[in-house]
Protein backbone atom coordinates (compact mmCIF):
# COMPACT_ATOMS: atom_id res chain seq x y z
CA UNK A 1 0.00 0.00 0.00
CA UNK A 2 2.35 2.19 0.77
CA UNK A 3 4.79 2.23 -2.57
CA UNK A 4 1.63 3.95 -4.86
CA UNK A 5 0.98 6.75 -1.93
CA UNK A 6 4.40 7.36 -1.83
CA UNK A 7 4.50 7.45 -5.70
CA UNK A 8 1.26 9.59 -6.05
CA UNK A 9 2.89 11.88 -2.88
CA UNK A 10 5.84 12.09 -4.91
CA UNK A 11 3.51 12.96 -8.13
CA UNK A 12 2.07 15.61 -6.64
CA UNK A 13 5.04 16.46 -5.49
CA UNK A 14 6.70 15.95 -8.68
CA UNK A 15 3.75 18.04 -10.06
CA UNK A 16 4.98 21.05 -8.33
CA UNK A 17 8.62 20.73 -7.89
CA UNK A 18 9.56 24.41 -7.45
CA UNK A 19 7.59 25.96 -5.45
CA UNK A 20 6.29 24.83 -2.46
CA UNK A 21 3.47 27.69 -1.47
CA UNK A 22 2.10 26.51 -4.49
CA UNK A 23 2.26 23.19 -4.25
CA UNK A 24 0.70 23.83 -0.53
CA UNK A 25 -1.70 25.38 -1.93
CA UNK A 26 -2.89 23.01 -4.95
CA UNK A 27 -3.02 19.90 -3.39
CA UNK A 28 -6.71 21.01 -1.69
CA UNK A 29 -8.08 22.46 -4.58
CA UNK A 30 -7.29 20.35 -7.40
CA UNK A 31 -6.31 16.44 -5.55
CA UNK A 32 -9.64 17.29 -3.91
CA UNK A 33 -11.04 15.31 -0.42
CA UNK A 34 -9.32 11.68 -1.58
CA UNK A 35 -5.17 13.36 -2.47
CA UNK A 36 -5.50 15.38 1.05
CA UNK A 37 -7.08 12.24 2.82
CA UNK A 38 -4.60 9.55 1.12
CA UNK A 39 -2.04 12.42 2.62
CA UNK A 40 -3.61 12.62 6.22
CA UNK A 41 -3.42 8.38 6.19
CA UNK A 42 0.11 8.45 5.05
CA UNK A 43 0.92 11.24 7.43
CA UNK A 44 -0.73 7.97 10.06
CA UNK A 45 1.16 5.56 8.57
CA UNK A 46 4.51 6.41 7.85
CA UNK A 47 4.02 6.78 11.47
CA UNK A 48 5.50 3.88 11.98
CA UNK A 49 8.73 4.45 10.25
CA UNK A 50 8.63 8.12 11.57
CA UNK A 51 11.96 7.94 12.78
CA UNK A 52 14.13 7.04 9.75
CA UNK A 53 12.24 9.48 7.57
CA UNK A 54 12.84 12.02 10.18
CA UNK A 55 16.69 11.97 9.67
CA UNK A 56 15.89 11.68 6.20
CA UNK A 57 14.09 14.83 6.36
CA UNK A 58 16.77 16.53 8.61
CA UNK A 59 19.53 15.43 6.63
CA UNK A 60 17.64 15.60 3.07
CA UNK A 61 15.99 19.51 3.80
CA UNK A 62 18.68 20.75 1.48
CA UNK A 63 18.65 18.30 -0.74
CA UNK A 64 15.01 17.94 -1.20
CA UNK A 65 15.15 14.86 -3.31
CA UNK A 66 13.54 12.02 -1.38
CA UNK A 67 9.98 11.21 -1.13
CA UNK A 68 9.24 10.88 2.37
CA UNK A 69 10.53 14.52 2.73
CA UNK A 70 8.31 15.35 -0.36
CA UNK A 71 5.68 13.90 1.74
CA UNK A 72 5.83 15.41 4.80
CA UNK A 73 7.16 18.44 3.60
CA UNK A 74 3.66 18.28 1.54
CA UNK A 75 1.92 17.41 4.10
CA UNK A 76 3.14 20.24 6.27
CA UNK A 77 2.70 22.41 3.60
CA UNK A 78 -0.88 21.82 3.16
CA UNK A 79 -1.84 22.08 6.86
CA UNK A 80 0.64 25.33 6.78
CA UNK A 81 -0.80 26.34 3.81
CA UNK A 82 -4.11 25.90 5.44
CA UNK A 83 -3.30 28.30 7.85
CA UNK A 84 -2.00 30.44 5.75
CA UNK A 85 -4.69 30.40 3.17
CA UNK A 86 -6.56 31.49 6.01
CA UNK A 87 -4.32 34.10 6.94
CA UNK A 88 -4.26 35.02 3.17
CA UNK A 89 -7.52 35.51 2.78
CA UNK A 90 -8.32 36.83 6.47
CA UNK A 91 -5.75 39.61 5.04
CA UNK A 92 -7.44 39.61 2.04
CA UNK A 93 -10.62 40.12 3.75
CA UNK A 94 -8.72 42.95 6.30
CA UNK A 95 -7.89 44.31 2.68
CA UNK A 96 -10.61 44.08 1.08
CA UNK A 97 -12.54 45.80 4.76
CA UNK A 98 -10.47 48.34 4.99
CA UNK A 99 -10.92 48.99 1.42
CA UNK A 100 -14.28 48.77 2.37
CA UNK A 101 -13.20 50.78 5.55
CA UNK A 102 -11.57 52.94 4.16
CA UNK A 103 -14.81 55.02 2.58
CA UNK A 104 -16.70 54.32 5.75
CA UNK A 105 -13.97 55.70 7.57
CA UNK A 106 -13.68 58.45 5.88
CA UNK A 107 -17.41 58.89 5.98
CA UNK A 108 -17.87 58.54 9.33
CA UNK A 109 -14.94 60.37 9.90
CA UNK A 110 -16.72 62.99 7.85
CA UNK A 111 -19.50 62.52 10.18
CA UNK A 112 -17.89 62.91 13.35
CA UNK A 113 -16.31 65.90 11.27
CA UNK A 114 -19.79 67.24 10.86
CA UNK A 115 -20.68 66.54 14.83
CA UNK A 116 -17.38 67.01 15.65
CA UNK A 117 -17.27 70.51 16.02
CA UNK A 118 -19.89 70.78 18.30
CA UNK A 119 -17.78 68.44 20.11
CA UNK A 120 -14.28 70.33 20.46
CA UNK A 121 -16.56 72.81 21.40
CA UNK A 122 -17.10 70.92 24.20
CA UNK A 123 -14.08 69.78 24.68
CA UNK A 124 -12.47 73.83 24.59
CA UNK A 125 -15.54 74.58 27.07
CA UNK A 126 -14.55 71.74 29.28
CA UNK A 127 -10.54 72.70 29.33
CA UNK A 128 -11.43 76.19 29.82
CA UNK A 129 -14.01 75.47 32.40
CA UNK A 130 -11.87 75.16 35.96
CA UNK A 131 -9.54 77.91 34.41
CA UNK A 132 -13.15 79.77 34.95
CA UNK A 133 -14.53 78.33 37.42
CA UNK A 134 -17.86 79.70 38.12
CA UNK A 135 -17.69 83.00 35.34
CA UNK A 136 -19.96 80.91 32.81
CA UNK A 137 -21.22 77.43 34.43
CA UNK A 138 -24.47 77.08 32.31
CA UNK A 139 -23.59 76.97 28.87
CA UNK A 140 -20.87 73.88 28.73
CA UNK A 141 -22.94 72.00 31.24
CA UNK A 142 -25.15 71.10 28.40
CA UNK A 143 -22.08 70.03 26.27
CA UNK A 144 -21.04 68.10 28.78
CA UNK A 145 -24.28 66.47 28.95
CA UNK A 146 -24.13 65.90 24.83
CA UNK A 147 -20.42 64.33 25.44
CA UNK A 148 -21.35 62.25 27.93
CA UNK A 149 -23.36 60.11 25.76
CA UNK A 150 -20.88 60.04 23.32
CA UNK A 151 -17.30 59.44 24.81
CA UNK A 152 -18.32 57.98 28.08
CA UNK A 153 -15.08 56.78 29.81
CA UNK A 154 -12.91 60.23 29.56
CA UNK A 155 -15.98 62.03 30.02
CA UNK A 156 -16.91 60.32 33.37
CA UNK A 157 -13.31 60.73 34.45
CA UNK A 158 -13.48 64.08 33.65
CA UNK A 159 -16.97 65.04 35.35
CA UNK A 160 -15.73 63.46 38.30
CA UNK A 161 -12.32 65.08 38.86
CA UNK A 162 -14.75 68.17 37.96
CA UNK A 163 -17.33 66.89 40.63
CA UNK A 164 -14.13 66.34 43.09
CA UNK A 165 -13.02 69.60 42.67
CA UNK A 166 -16.03 71.39 43.30
CA UNK A 167 -16.01 69.27 46.49
CA UNK A 168 -13.04 70.42 47.41
CA UNK A 169 -13.67 74.20 46.57
CA UNK A 170 -16.78 73.87 48.87
CA UNK A 171 -15.10 72.45 51.84
CA UNK A 172 -12.10 74.84 51.38
CA UNK A 173 -14.97 77.78 51.58
CA UNK A 174 -16.42 76.07 54.38
CA UNK A 175 -12.96 76.14 56.26
CA UNK A 176 -12.57 79.55 55.23
CA UNK A 177 -15.29 80.77 57.33
CA UNK A 178 -14.04 78.38 60.27
CA UNK A 179 -11.08 79.95 60.40
CA UNK A 180 -11.12 83.26 61.61
CA UNK A 181 -9.31 85.91 59.60
CA UNK A 182 -9.41 83.87 56.29
CA UNK A 183 -11.98 84.99 54.78
CA UNK A 184 -9.77 88.06 53.53
CA UNK A 185 -7.50 85.30 51.94
CA UNK A 186 -7.43 84.67 48.45
CA UNK A 187 -5.90 81.45 46.63
CA UNK A 188 -6.06 77.96 47.49
CA UNK A 189 -2.38 77.80 49.22
CA UNK A 190 -2.65 80.55 51.38
CA UNK A 191 -5.72 79.45 52.88
CA UNK A 192 -4.59 76.19 53.54
CA UNK A 193 -1.13 78.13 55.00
CA UNK A 194 -4.11 79.47 57.18
CA UNK A 195 -5.50 76.74 58.39
CA UNK A 196 -2.28 75.01 59.07
CA UNK A 197 -1.28 78.13 61.22
CA UNK A 198 -4.52 77.83 62.71
CA UNK A 199 -4.28 74.47 63.93
CA UNK A 200 -0.84 74.54 65.09
CA UNK A 201 -1.95 77.82 67.44
CA UNK A 202 -4.64 75.67 68.62
CA UNK A 203 -2.55 73.02 69.88
CA UNK A 204 0.02 74.98 70.79
CA UNK A 205 -2.85 76.89 72.90
CA UNK A 206 -3.84 73.35 74.32
CA UNK A 207 -0.24 72.76 75.37
CA UNK A 208 0.20 75.67 77.06
CA UNK A 209 -3.27 75.07 78.81
CA UNK A 210 -2.29 71.67 79.34
CA UNK A 211 0.86 73.25 81.38
CA UNK A 212 -1.35 75.80 83.66
CA UNK A 213 -3.48 73.41 84.22
CA UNK A 214 -1.07 71.14 85.59
CA UNK A 215 0.85 73.93 87.50
CA UNK A 216 -2.56 74.90 89.07
CA UNK A 217 -3.51 71.45 89.91
CA UNK A 218 -0.09 70.64 91.83
CA UNK A 219 -0.39 73.63 93.51
CA UNK A 220 -3.66 72.56 95.05
CA UNK A 221 -3.85 68.76 94.34
CA UNK A 222 -5.14 68.53 97.94
CA UNK A 223 -7.92 70.62 97.66
CA UNK A 224 -8.43 69.74 94.21
CA UNK A 225 -9.48 66.12 95.13
CA UNK A 226 -12.68 67.85 95.99
CA UNK A 227 -13.07 69.22 92.31
CA UNK A 228 -16.77 69.91 91.73
CA UNK A 229 -16.73 68.15 88.85
CA UNK A 230 -20.60 67.40 88.48
CA UNK A 231 -21.20 71.15 89.07
CA UNK A 232 -18.91 72.41 86.64
CA UNK A 233 -20.12 69.91 83.97
CA UNK A 234 -23.50 71.03 84.99
CA UNK A 235 -22.50 74.52 84.40
CA UNK A 236 -21.27 73.81 81.22
CA UNK A 237 -24.35 72.19 79.81
CA UNK A 238 -26.77 74.57 81.20
CA UNK A 239 -24.76 78.04 80.53
CA UNK A 240 -22.97 77.38 77.60
CA UNK A 241 -22.75 80.67 76.14
CA UNK A 242 -21.99 82.31 79.09
CA UNK A 243 -18.31 80.76 78.97
CA UNK A 244 -16.21 83.15 80.54
CA UNK A 245 -12.31 83.37 79.05
CA UNK A 246 -9.30 83.08 81.43
CA UNK A 247 -7.24 85.93 81.59
CA UNK A 248 -4.47 83.56 80.68
CA UNK A 249 -3.20 84.28 76.36
CA UNK A 250 -5.83 85.20 75.21
CA UNK A 251 -4.39 84.13 71.49
CA UNK A 252 -5.08 86.23 68.87
CA UNK A 253 -7.03 83.72 66.85
CA UNK A 254 -9.29 82.77 69.56
CA UNK A 255 -10.31 86.48 70.32
CA UNK A 256 -11.72 87.14 67.31
CA UNK A 257 -13.57 83.91 66.88
CA UNK A 258 -15.98 83.83 70.10
CA UNK A 259 -18.61 85.05 69.26
CA UNK A 260 -18.64 83.49 65.82
CA UNK A 261 -17.86 80.06 67.21
CA UNK A 262 -20.80 80.17 69.30
CA UNK A 263 -23.54 81.31 66.28
CA UNK A 264 -22.04 78.37 64.19
CA UNK A 265 -23.50 75.19 63.37
CA UNK A 266 -20.96 74.56 61.06
CA UNK A 267 -20.81 70.88 62.10
CA UNK A 268 -24.42 70.09 60.91
CA UNK A 269 -22.89 71.52 57.27
CA UNK A 270 -20.55 69.25 57.54
CA UNK A 271 -22.47 66.38 57.62
CA UNK A 272 -25.07 67.05 55.00
CA UNK A 273 -21.71 67.54 52.78
CA UNK A 274 -20.55 64.00 53.67
CA UNK B 1 -32.26 76.83 66.56
CA UNK B 2 -30.55 75.29 69.60
CA UNK B 3 -33.23 73.20 70.00
CA UNK B 4 -32.83 71.93 66.75
CA UNK B 5 -29.38 71.33 66.74
CA UNK B 6 -29.42 69.51 69.91
CA UNK B 7 -30.84 66.24 67.90
CA UNK B 8 -27.92 65.41 66.74
CA UNK B 9 -25.60 64.91 69.84
CA UNK B 10 -22.52 64.54 67.65
CA UNK B 11 -22.99 67.51 65.63
CA UNK B 12 -23.78 69.94 68.58
CA UNK B 13 -21.45 71.90 70.19
CA UNK B 14 -22.77 72.19 73.21
CA UNK B 15 -22.69 68.68 73.94
CA UNK B 16 -19.00 68.09 72.96
CA UNK B 17 -18.02 70.74 75.54
CA UNK B 18 -19.96 69.36 78.08
CA UNK B 19 -18.87 65.54 77.11
CA UNK B 20 -15.08 66.35 77.17
CA UNK B 21 -15.34 68.62 80.31
CA UNK B 22 -16.95 65.67 82.05
CA UNK B 23 -14.00 63.12 81.05
CA UNK B 24 -11.17 65.40 81.25
CA UNK B 25 -12.09 66.61 84.69
CA UNK B 26 -12.18 62.83 85.72
CA UNK B 27 -8.89 62.53 83.77
CA UNK B 28 -7.52 64.79 85.91
CA UNK B 29 -9.04 63.73 89.38
CA UNK B 30 -7.46 60.41 87.81
CA UNK B 31 -4.06 62.02 87.82
CA UNK B 32 -4.30 63.74 90.74
CA UNK B 33 -5.36 60.51 92.76
CA UNK B 34 -2.27 59.06 91.23
CA UNK B 35 -0.20 61.35 91.87
CA UNK B 36 -0.42 61.76 95.37
CA UNK B 37 -0.38 58.12 95.93
CA UNK B 38 2.88 57.67 94.34
CA UNK B 39 5.15 60.29 93.57
CA UNK B 40 6.39 62.80 96.03
CA UNK B 41 8.56 64.79 94.39
CA UNK B 42 12.52 64.85 95.53
CA UNK B 43 14.83 67.22 94.44
CA UNK B 44 14.57 69.64 91.67
CA UNK B 45 15.42 67.88 88.70
CA UNK B 46 12.75 65.04 89.65
CA UNK B 47 10.36 67.58 90.15
CA UNK B 48 10.92 69.37 86.68
CA UNK B 49 10.86 66.14 85.22
CA UNK B 50 8.12 64.81 87.12
CA UNK B 51 6.14 68.01 86.20
CA UNK B 52 6.80 67.31 82.55
CA UNK B 53 5.82 64.38 82.96
CA UNK B 54 2.42 65.58 83.79
CA UNK B 55 1.89 67.60 81.94
CA UNK B 56 2.17 65.52 79.23
CA UNK B 57 -0.28 63.03 80.89
CA UNK B 58 -2.43 66.09 81.00
CA UNK B 59 -2.27 67.07 77.23
CA UNK B 60 -2.78 63.50 76.75
CA UNK B 61 -5.88 63.25 78.84
CA UNK B 62 -6.92 66.24 77.07
CA UNK B 63 -6.92 64.85 73.46
CA UNK B 64 -8.23 61.43 74.91
CA UNK B 65 -11.20 62.97 76.27
CA UNK B 66 -12.02 64.73 73.20
CA UNK B 67 -11.17 62.23 71.41
CA UNK B 68 -13.64 59.74 73.25
CA UNK B 69 -16.53 63.06 73.60
CA UNK B 70 -16.54 62.64 69.80
CA UNK B 71 -16.97 59.25 69.50
CA UNK B 72 -15.80 57.13 66.68
CA UNK B 73 -17.42 58.66 64.21
CA UNK B 74 -14.69 60.77 62.89
CA UNK B 75 -11.33 59.49 61.63
CA UNK B 76 -9.47 62.26 63.29
CA UNK B 77 -10.65 60.70 66.71
CA UNK B 78 -10.38 57.36 65.87
CA UNK B 79 -6.60 57.97 65.35
CA UNK B 80 -5.81 59.87 68.47
CA UNK B 81 -7.34 57.12 70.51
CA UNK B 82 -5.84 54.42 68.44
CA UNK B 83 -2.32 56.20 68.94
CA UNK B 84 -3.04 56.72 72.38
CA UNK B 85 -3.63 53.34 73.30
CA UNK B 86 -0.53 52.48 71.25
CA UNK B 87 1.56 54.70 73.07
CA UNK B 88 0.13 53.10 76.35
CA UNK B 89 1.11 50.10 75.36
CA UNK B 90 4.57 51.40 74.24
CA UNK B 91 5.14 52.83 77.27
CA UNK B 92 4.54 50.00 79.52
CA UNK B 93 7.43 48.66 77.37
CA UNK B 94 9.65 51.24 77.23
CA UNK B 95 9.54 55.01 79.11
CA UNK B 96 7.87 57.90 77.49
CA UNK B 97 7.63 59.31 74.09
CA UNK B 98 6.75 62.90 72.85
CA UNK B 99 3.64 64.42 72.54
CA UNK B 100 0.62 63.59 70.89
CA UNK B 101 0.94 66.69 68.71
CA UNK B 102 3.61 67.18 66.37
CA UNK B 103 4.17 70.93 66.37
CA UNK B 104 6.09 72.55 63.07
CA UNK B 105 7.86 74.87 63.67
CA UNK B 106 8.99 76.03 59.61
CA UNK B 107 6.05 77.09 57.36
CA UNK B 108 7.77 78.41 54.49
CA UNK B 109 5.43 80.70 52.42
CA UNK B 110 6.21 79.93 49.22
CA UNK B 111 5.58 75.46 49.26
CA UNK B 112 3.30 73.82 46.79
CA UNK B 113 0.27 73.08 47.68
CA UNK B 114 0.94 69.59 47.72
CA UNK B 115 3.26 70.19 50.66
CA UNK B 116 1.13 71.95 52.67
CA UNK B 117 -1.58 69.16 51.89
CA UNK B 118 1.14 66.78 53.49
CA UNK B 119 1.30 69.24 56.19
CA UNK B 120 -1.93 69.35 56.95
CA UNK B 121 -2.32 65.87 56.76
CA UNK B 122 0.43 65.33 59.66
CA UNK B 123 -1.72 67.92 61.66
CA UNK B 124 -4.60 66.31 61.84
CA UNK B 125 -4.57 62.69 63.27
CA UNK B 126 -5.37 60.18 61.29
CA UNK B 127 -4.78 62.40 57.67
CA UNK B 128 -1.89 60.30 56.50
CA UNK B 129 -4.55 57.99 54.30
CA UNK B 130 -7.14 59.67 53.91
CA UNK B 131 -8.57 61.40 50.36
CA UNK B 132 -8.57 65.23 50.16
CA UNK B 133 -12.04 65.60 50.59
CA UNK B 134 -12.51 63.87 53.42
CA UNK B 135 -9.18 65.52 54.87
CA UNK B 136 -10.90 68.74 54.29
CA UNK B 137 -13.81 67.08 56.11
CA UNK B 138 -11.76 66.20 59.15
CA UNK B 139 -10.00 69.41 59.63
CA UNK B 140 -13.54 71.03 59.75
CA UNK B 141 -14.39 68.95 62.59
CA UNK B 142 -10.71 68.72 64.22
CA UNK B 143 -10.70 73.08 64.15
CA UNK B 144 -14.28 73.42 65.70
CA UNK B 145 -13.47 70.52 68.51
CA UNK B 146 -9.90 71.98 69.17
CA UNK B 147 -11.48 75.40 70.01
CA UNK B 148 -13.98 73.25 72.43
CA UNK B 149 -11.31 72.12 74.16
CA UNK B 150 -9.75 75.39 74.32
CA UNK B 151 -12.31 76.85 75.70
CA UNK B 152 -13.22 74.65 78.16
CA UNK B 153 -9.65 74.25 79.45
CA UNK B 154 -9.37 77.68 79.54
CA UNK B 155 -12.66 77.34 81.64
CA UNK B 156 -11.41 74.62 83.69
CA UNK B 157 -8.46 76.82 84.23
CA UNK B 158 -9.97 80.03 85.22
CA UNK B 159 -12.60 77.97 87.78
CA UNK B 160 -9.25 76.49 89.66
CA UNK B 161 -7.28 79.31 89.89
CA UNK B 162 -9.61 81.42 91.12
Amino acid sequence: MDPPLVNEASFIAAANPSSYSLAGLLPFPTGGGGGGLRMGCLGLAVGDGSLEESTATELSGSRGGNGGTKRRRDAGNSFDDGSSKLVSTSSANQDLNESNAKPMKSSGSRDENGGSKTETEAVSGTSIKPVEEKSTPEPPKDYIHVRARRGQATDSHSLAERARREKISERMKILQDLVPGCNKVIGKALVLDEIINYIQSLQRQVEFLSMKLEAVNSRLSPTTEGFPSKDLAAAHTFNPNGMLYGPQTPREYARGSQAEWLHMQIGNGFERAT
Amino acid sequence: MKTANCKNPHTNPTSIKTRFALRFLRAINNLNNNNNSTTPPLNSHSAAADKRKRCRAIRAAAYASMASAVGPNKAWSRAVLRKIRNRMKETIKKSTRAGTATVRESNPRNELSFGQENELRELVPGGEAMDFCRLLNETGHYIQCLRAQVQVMRKILHYSST
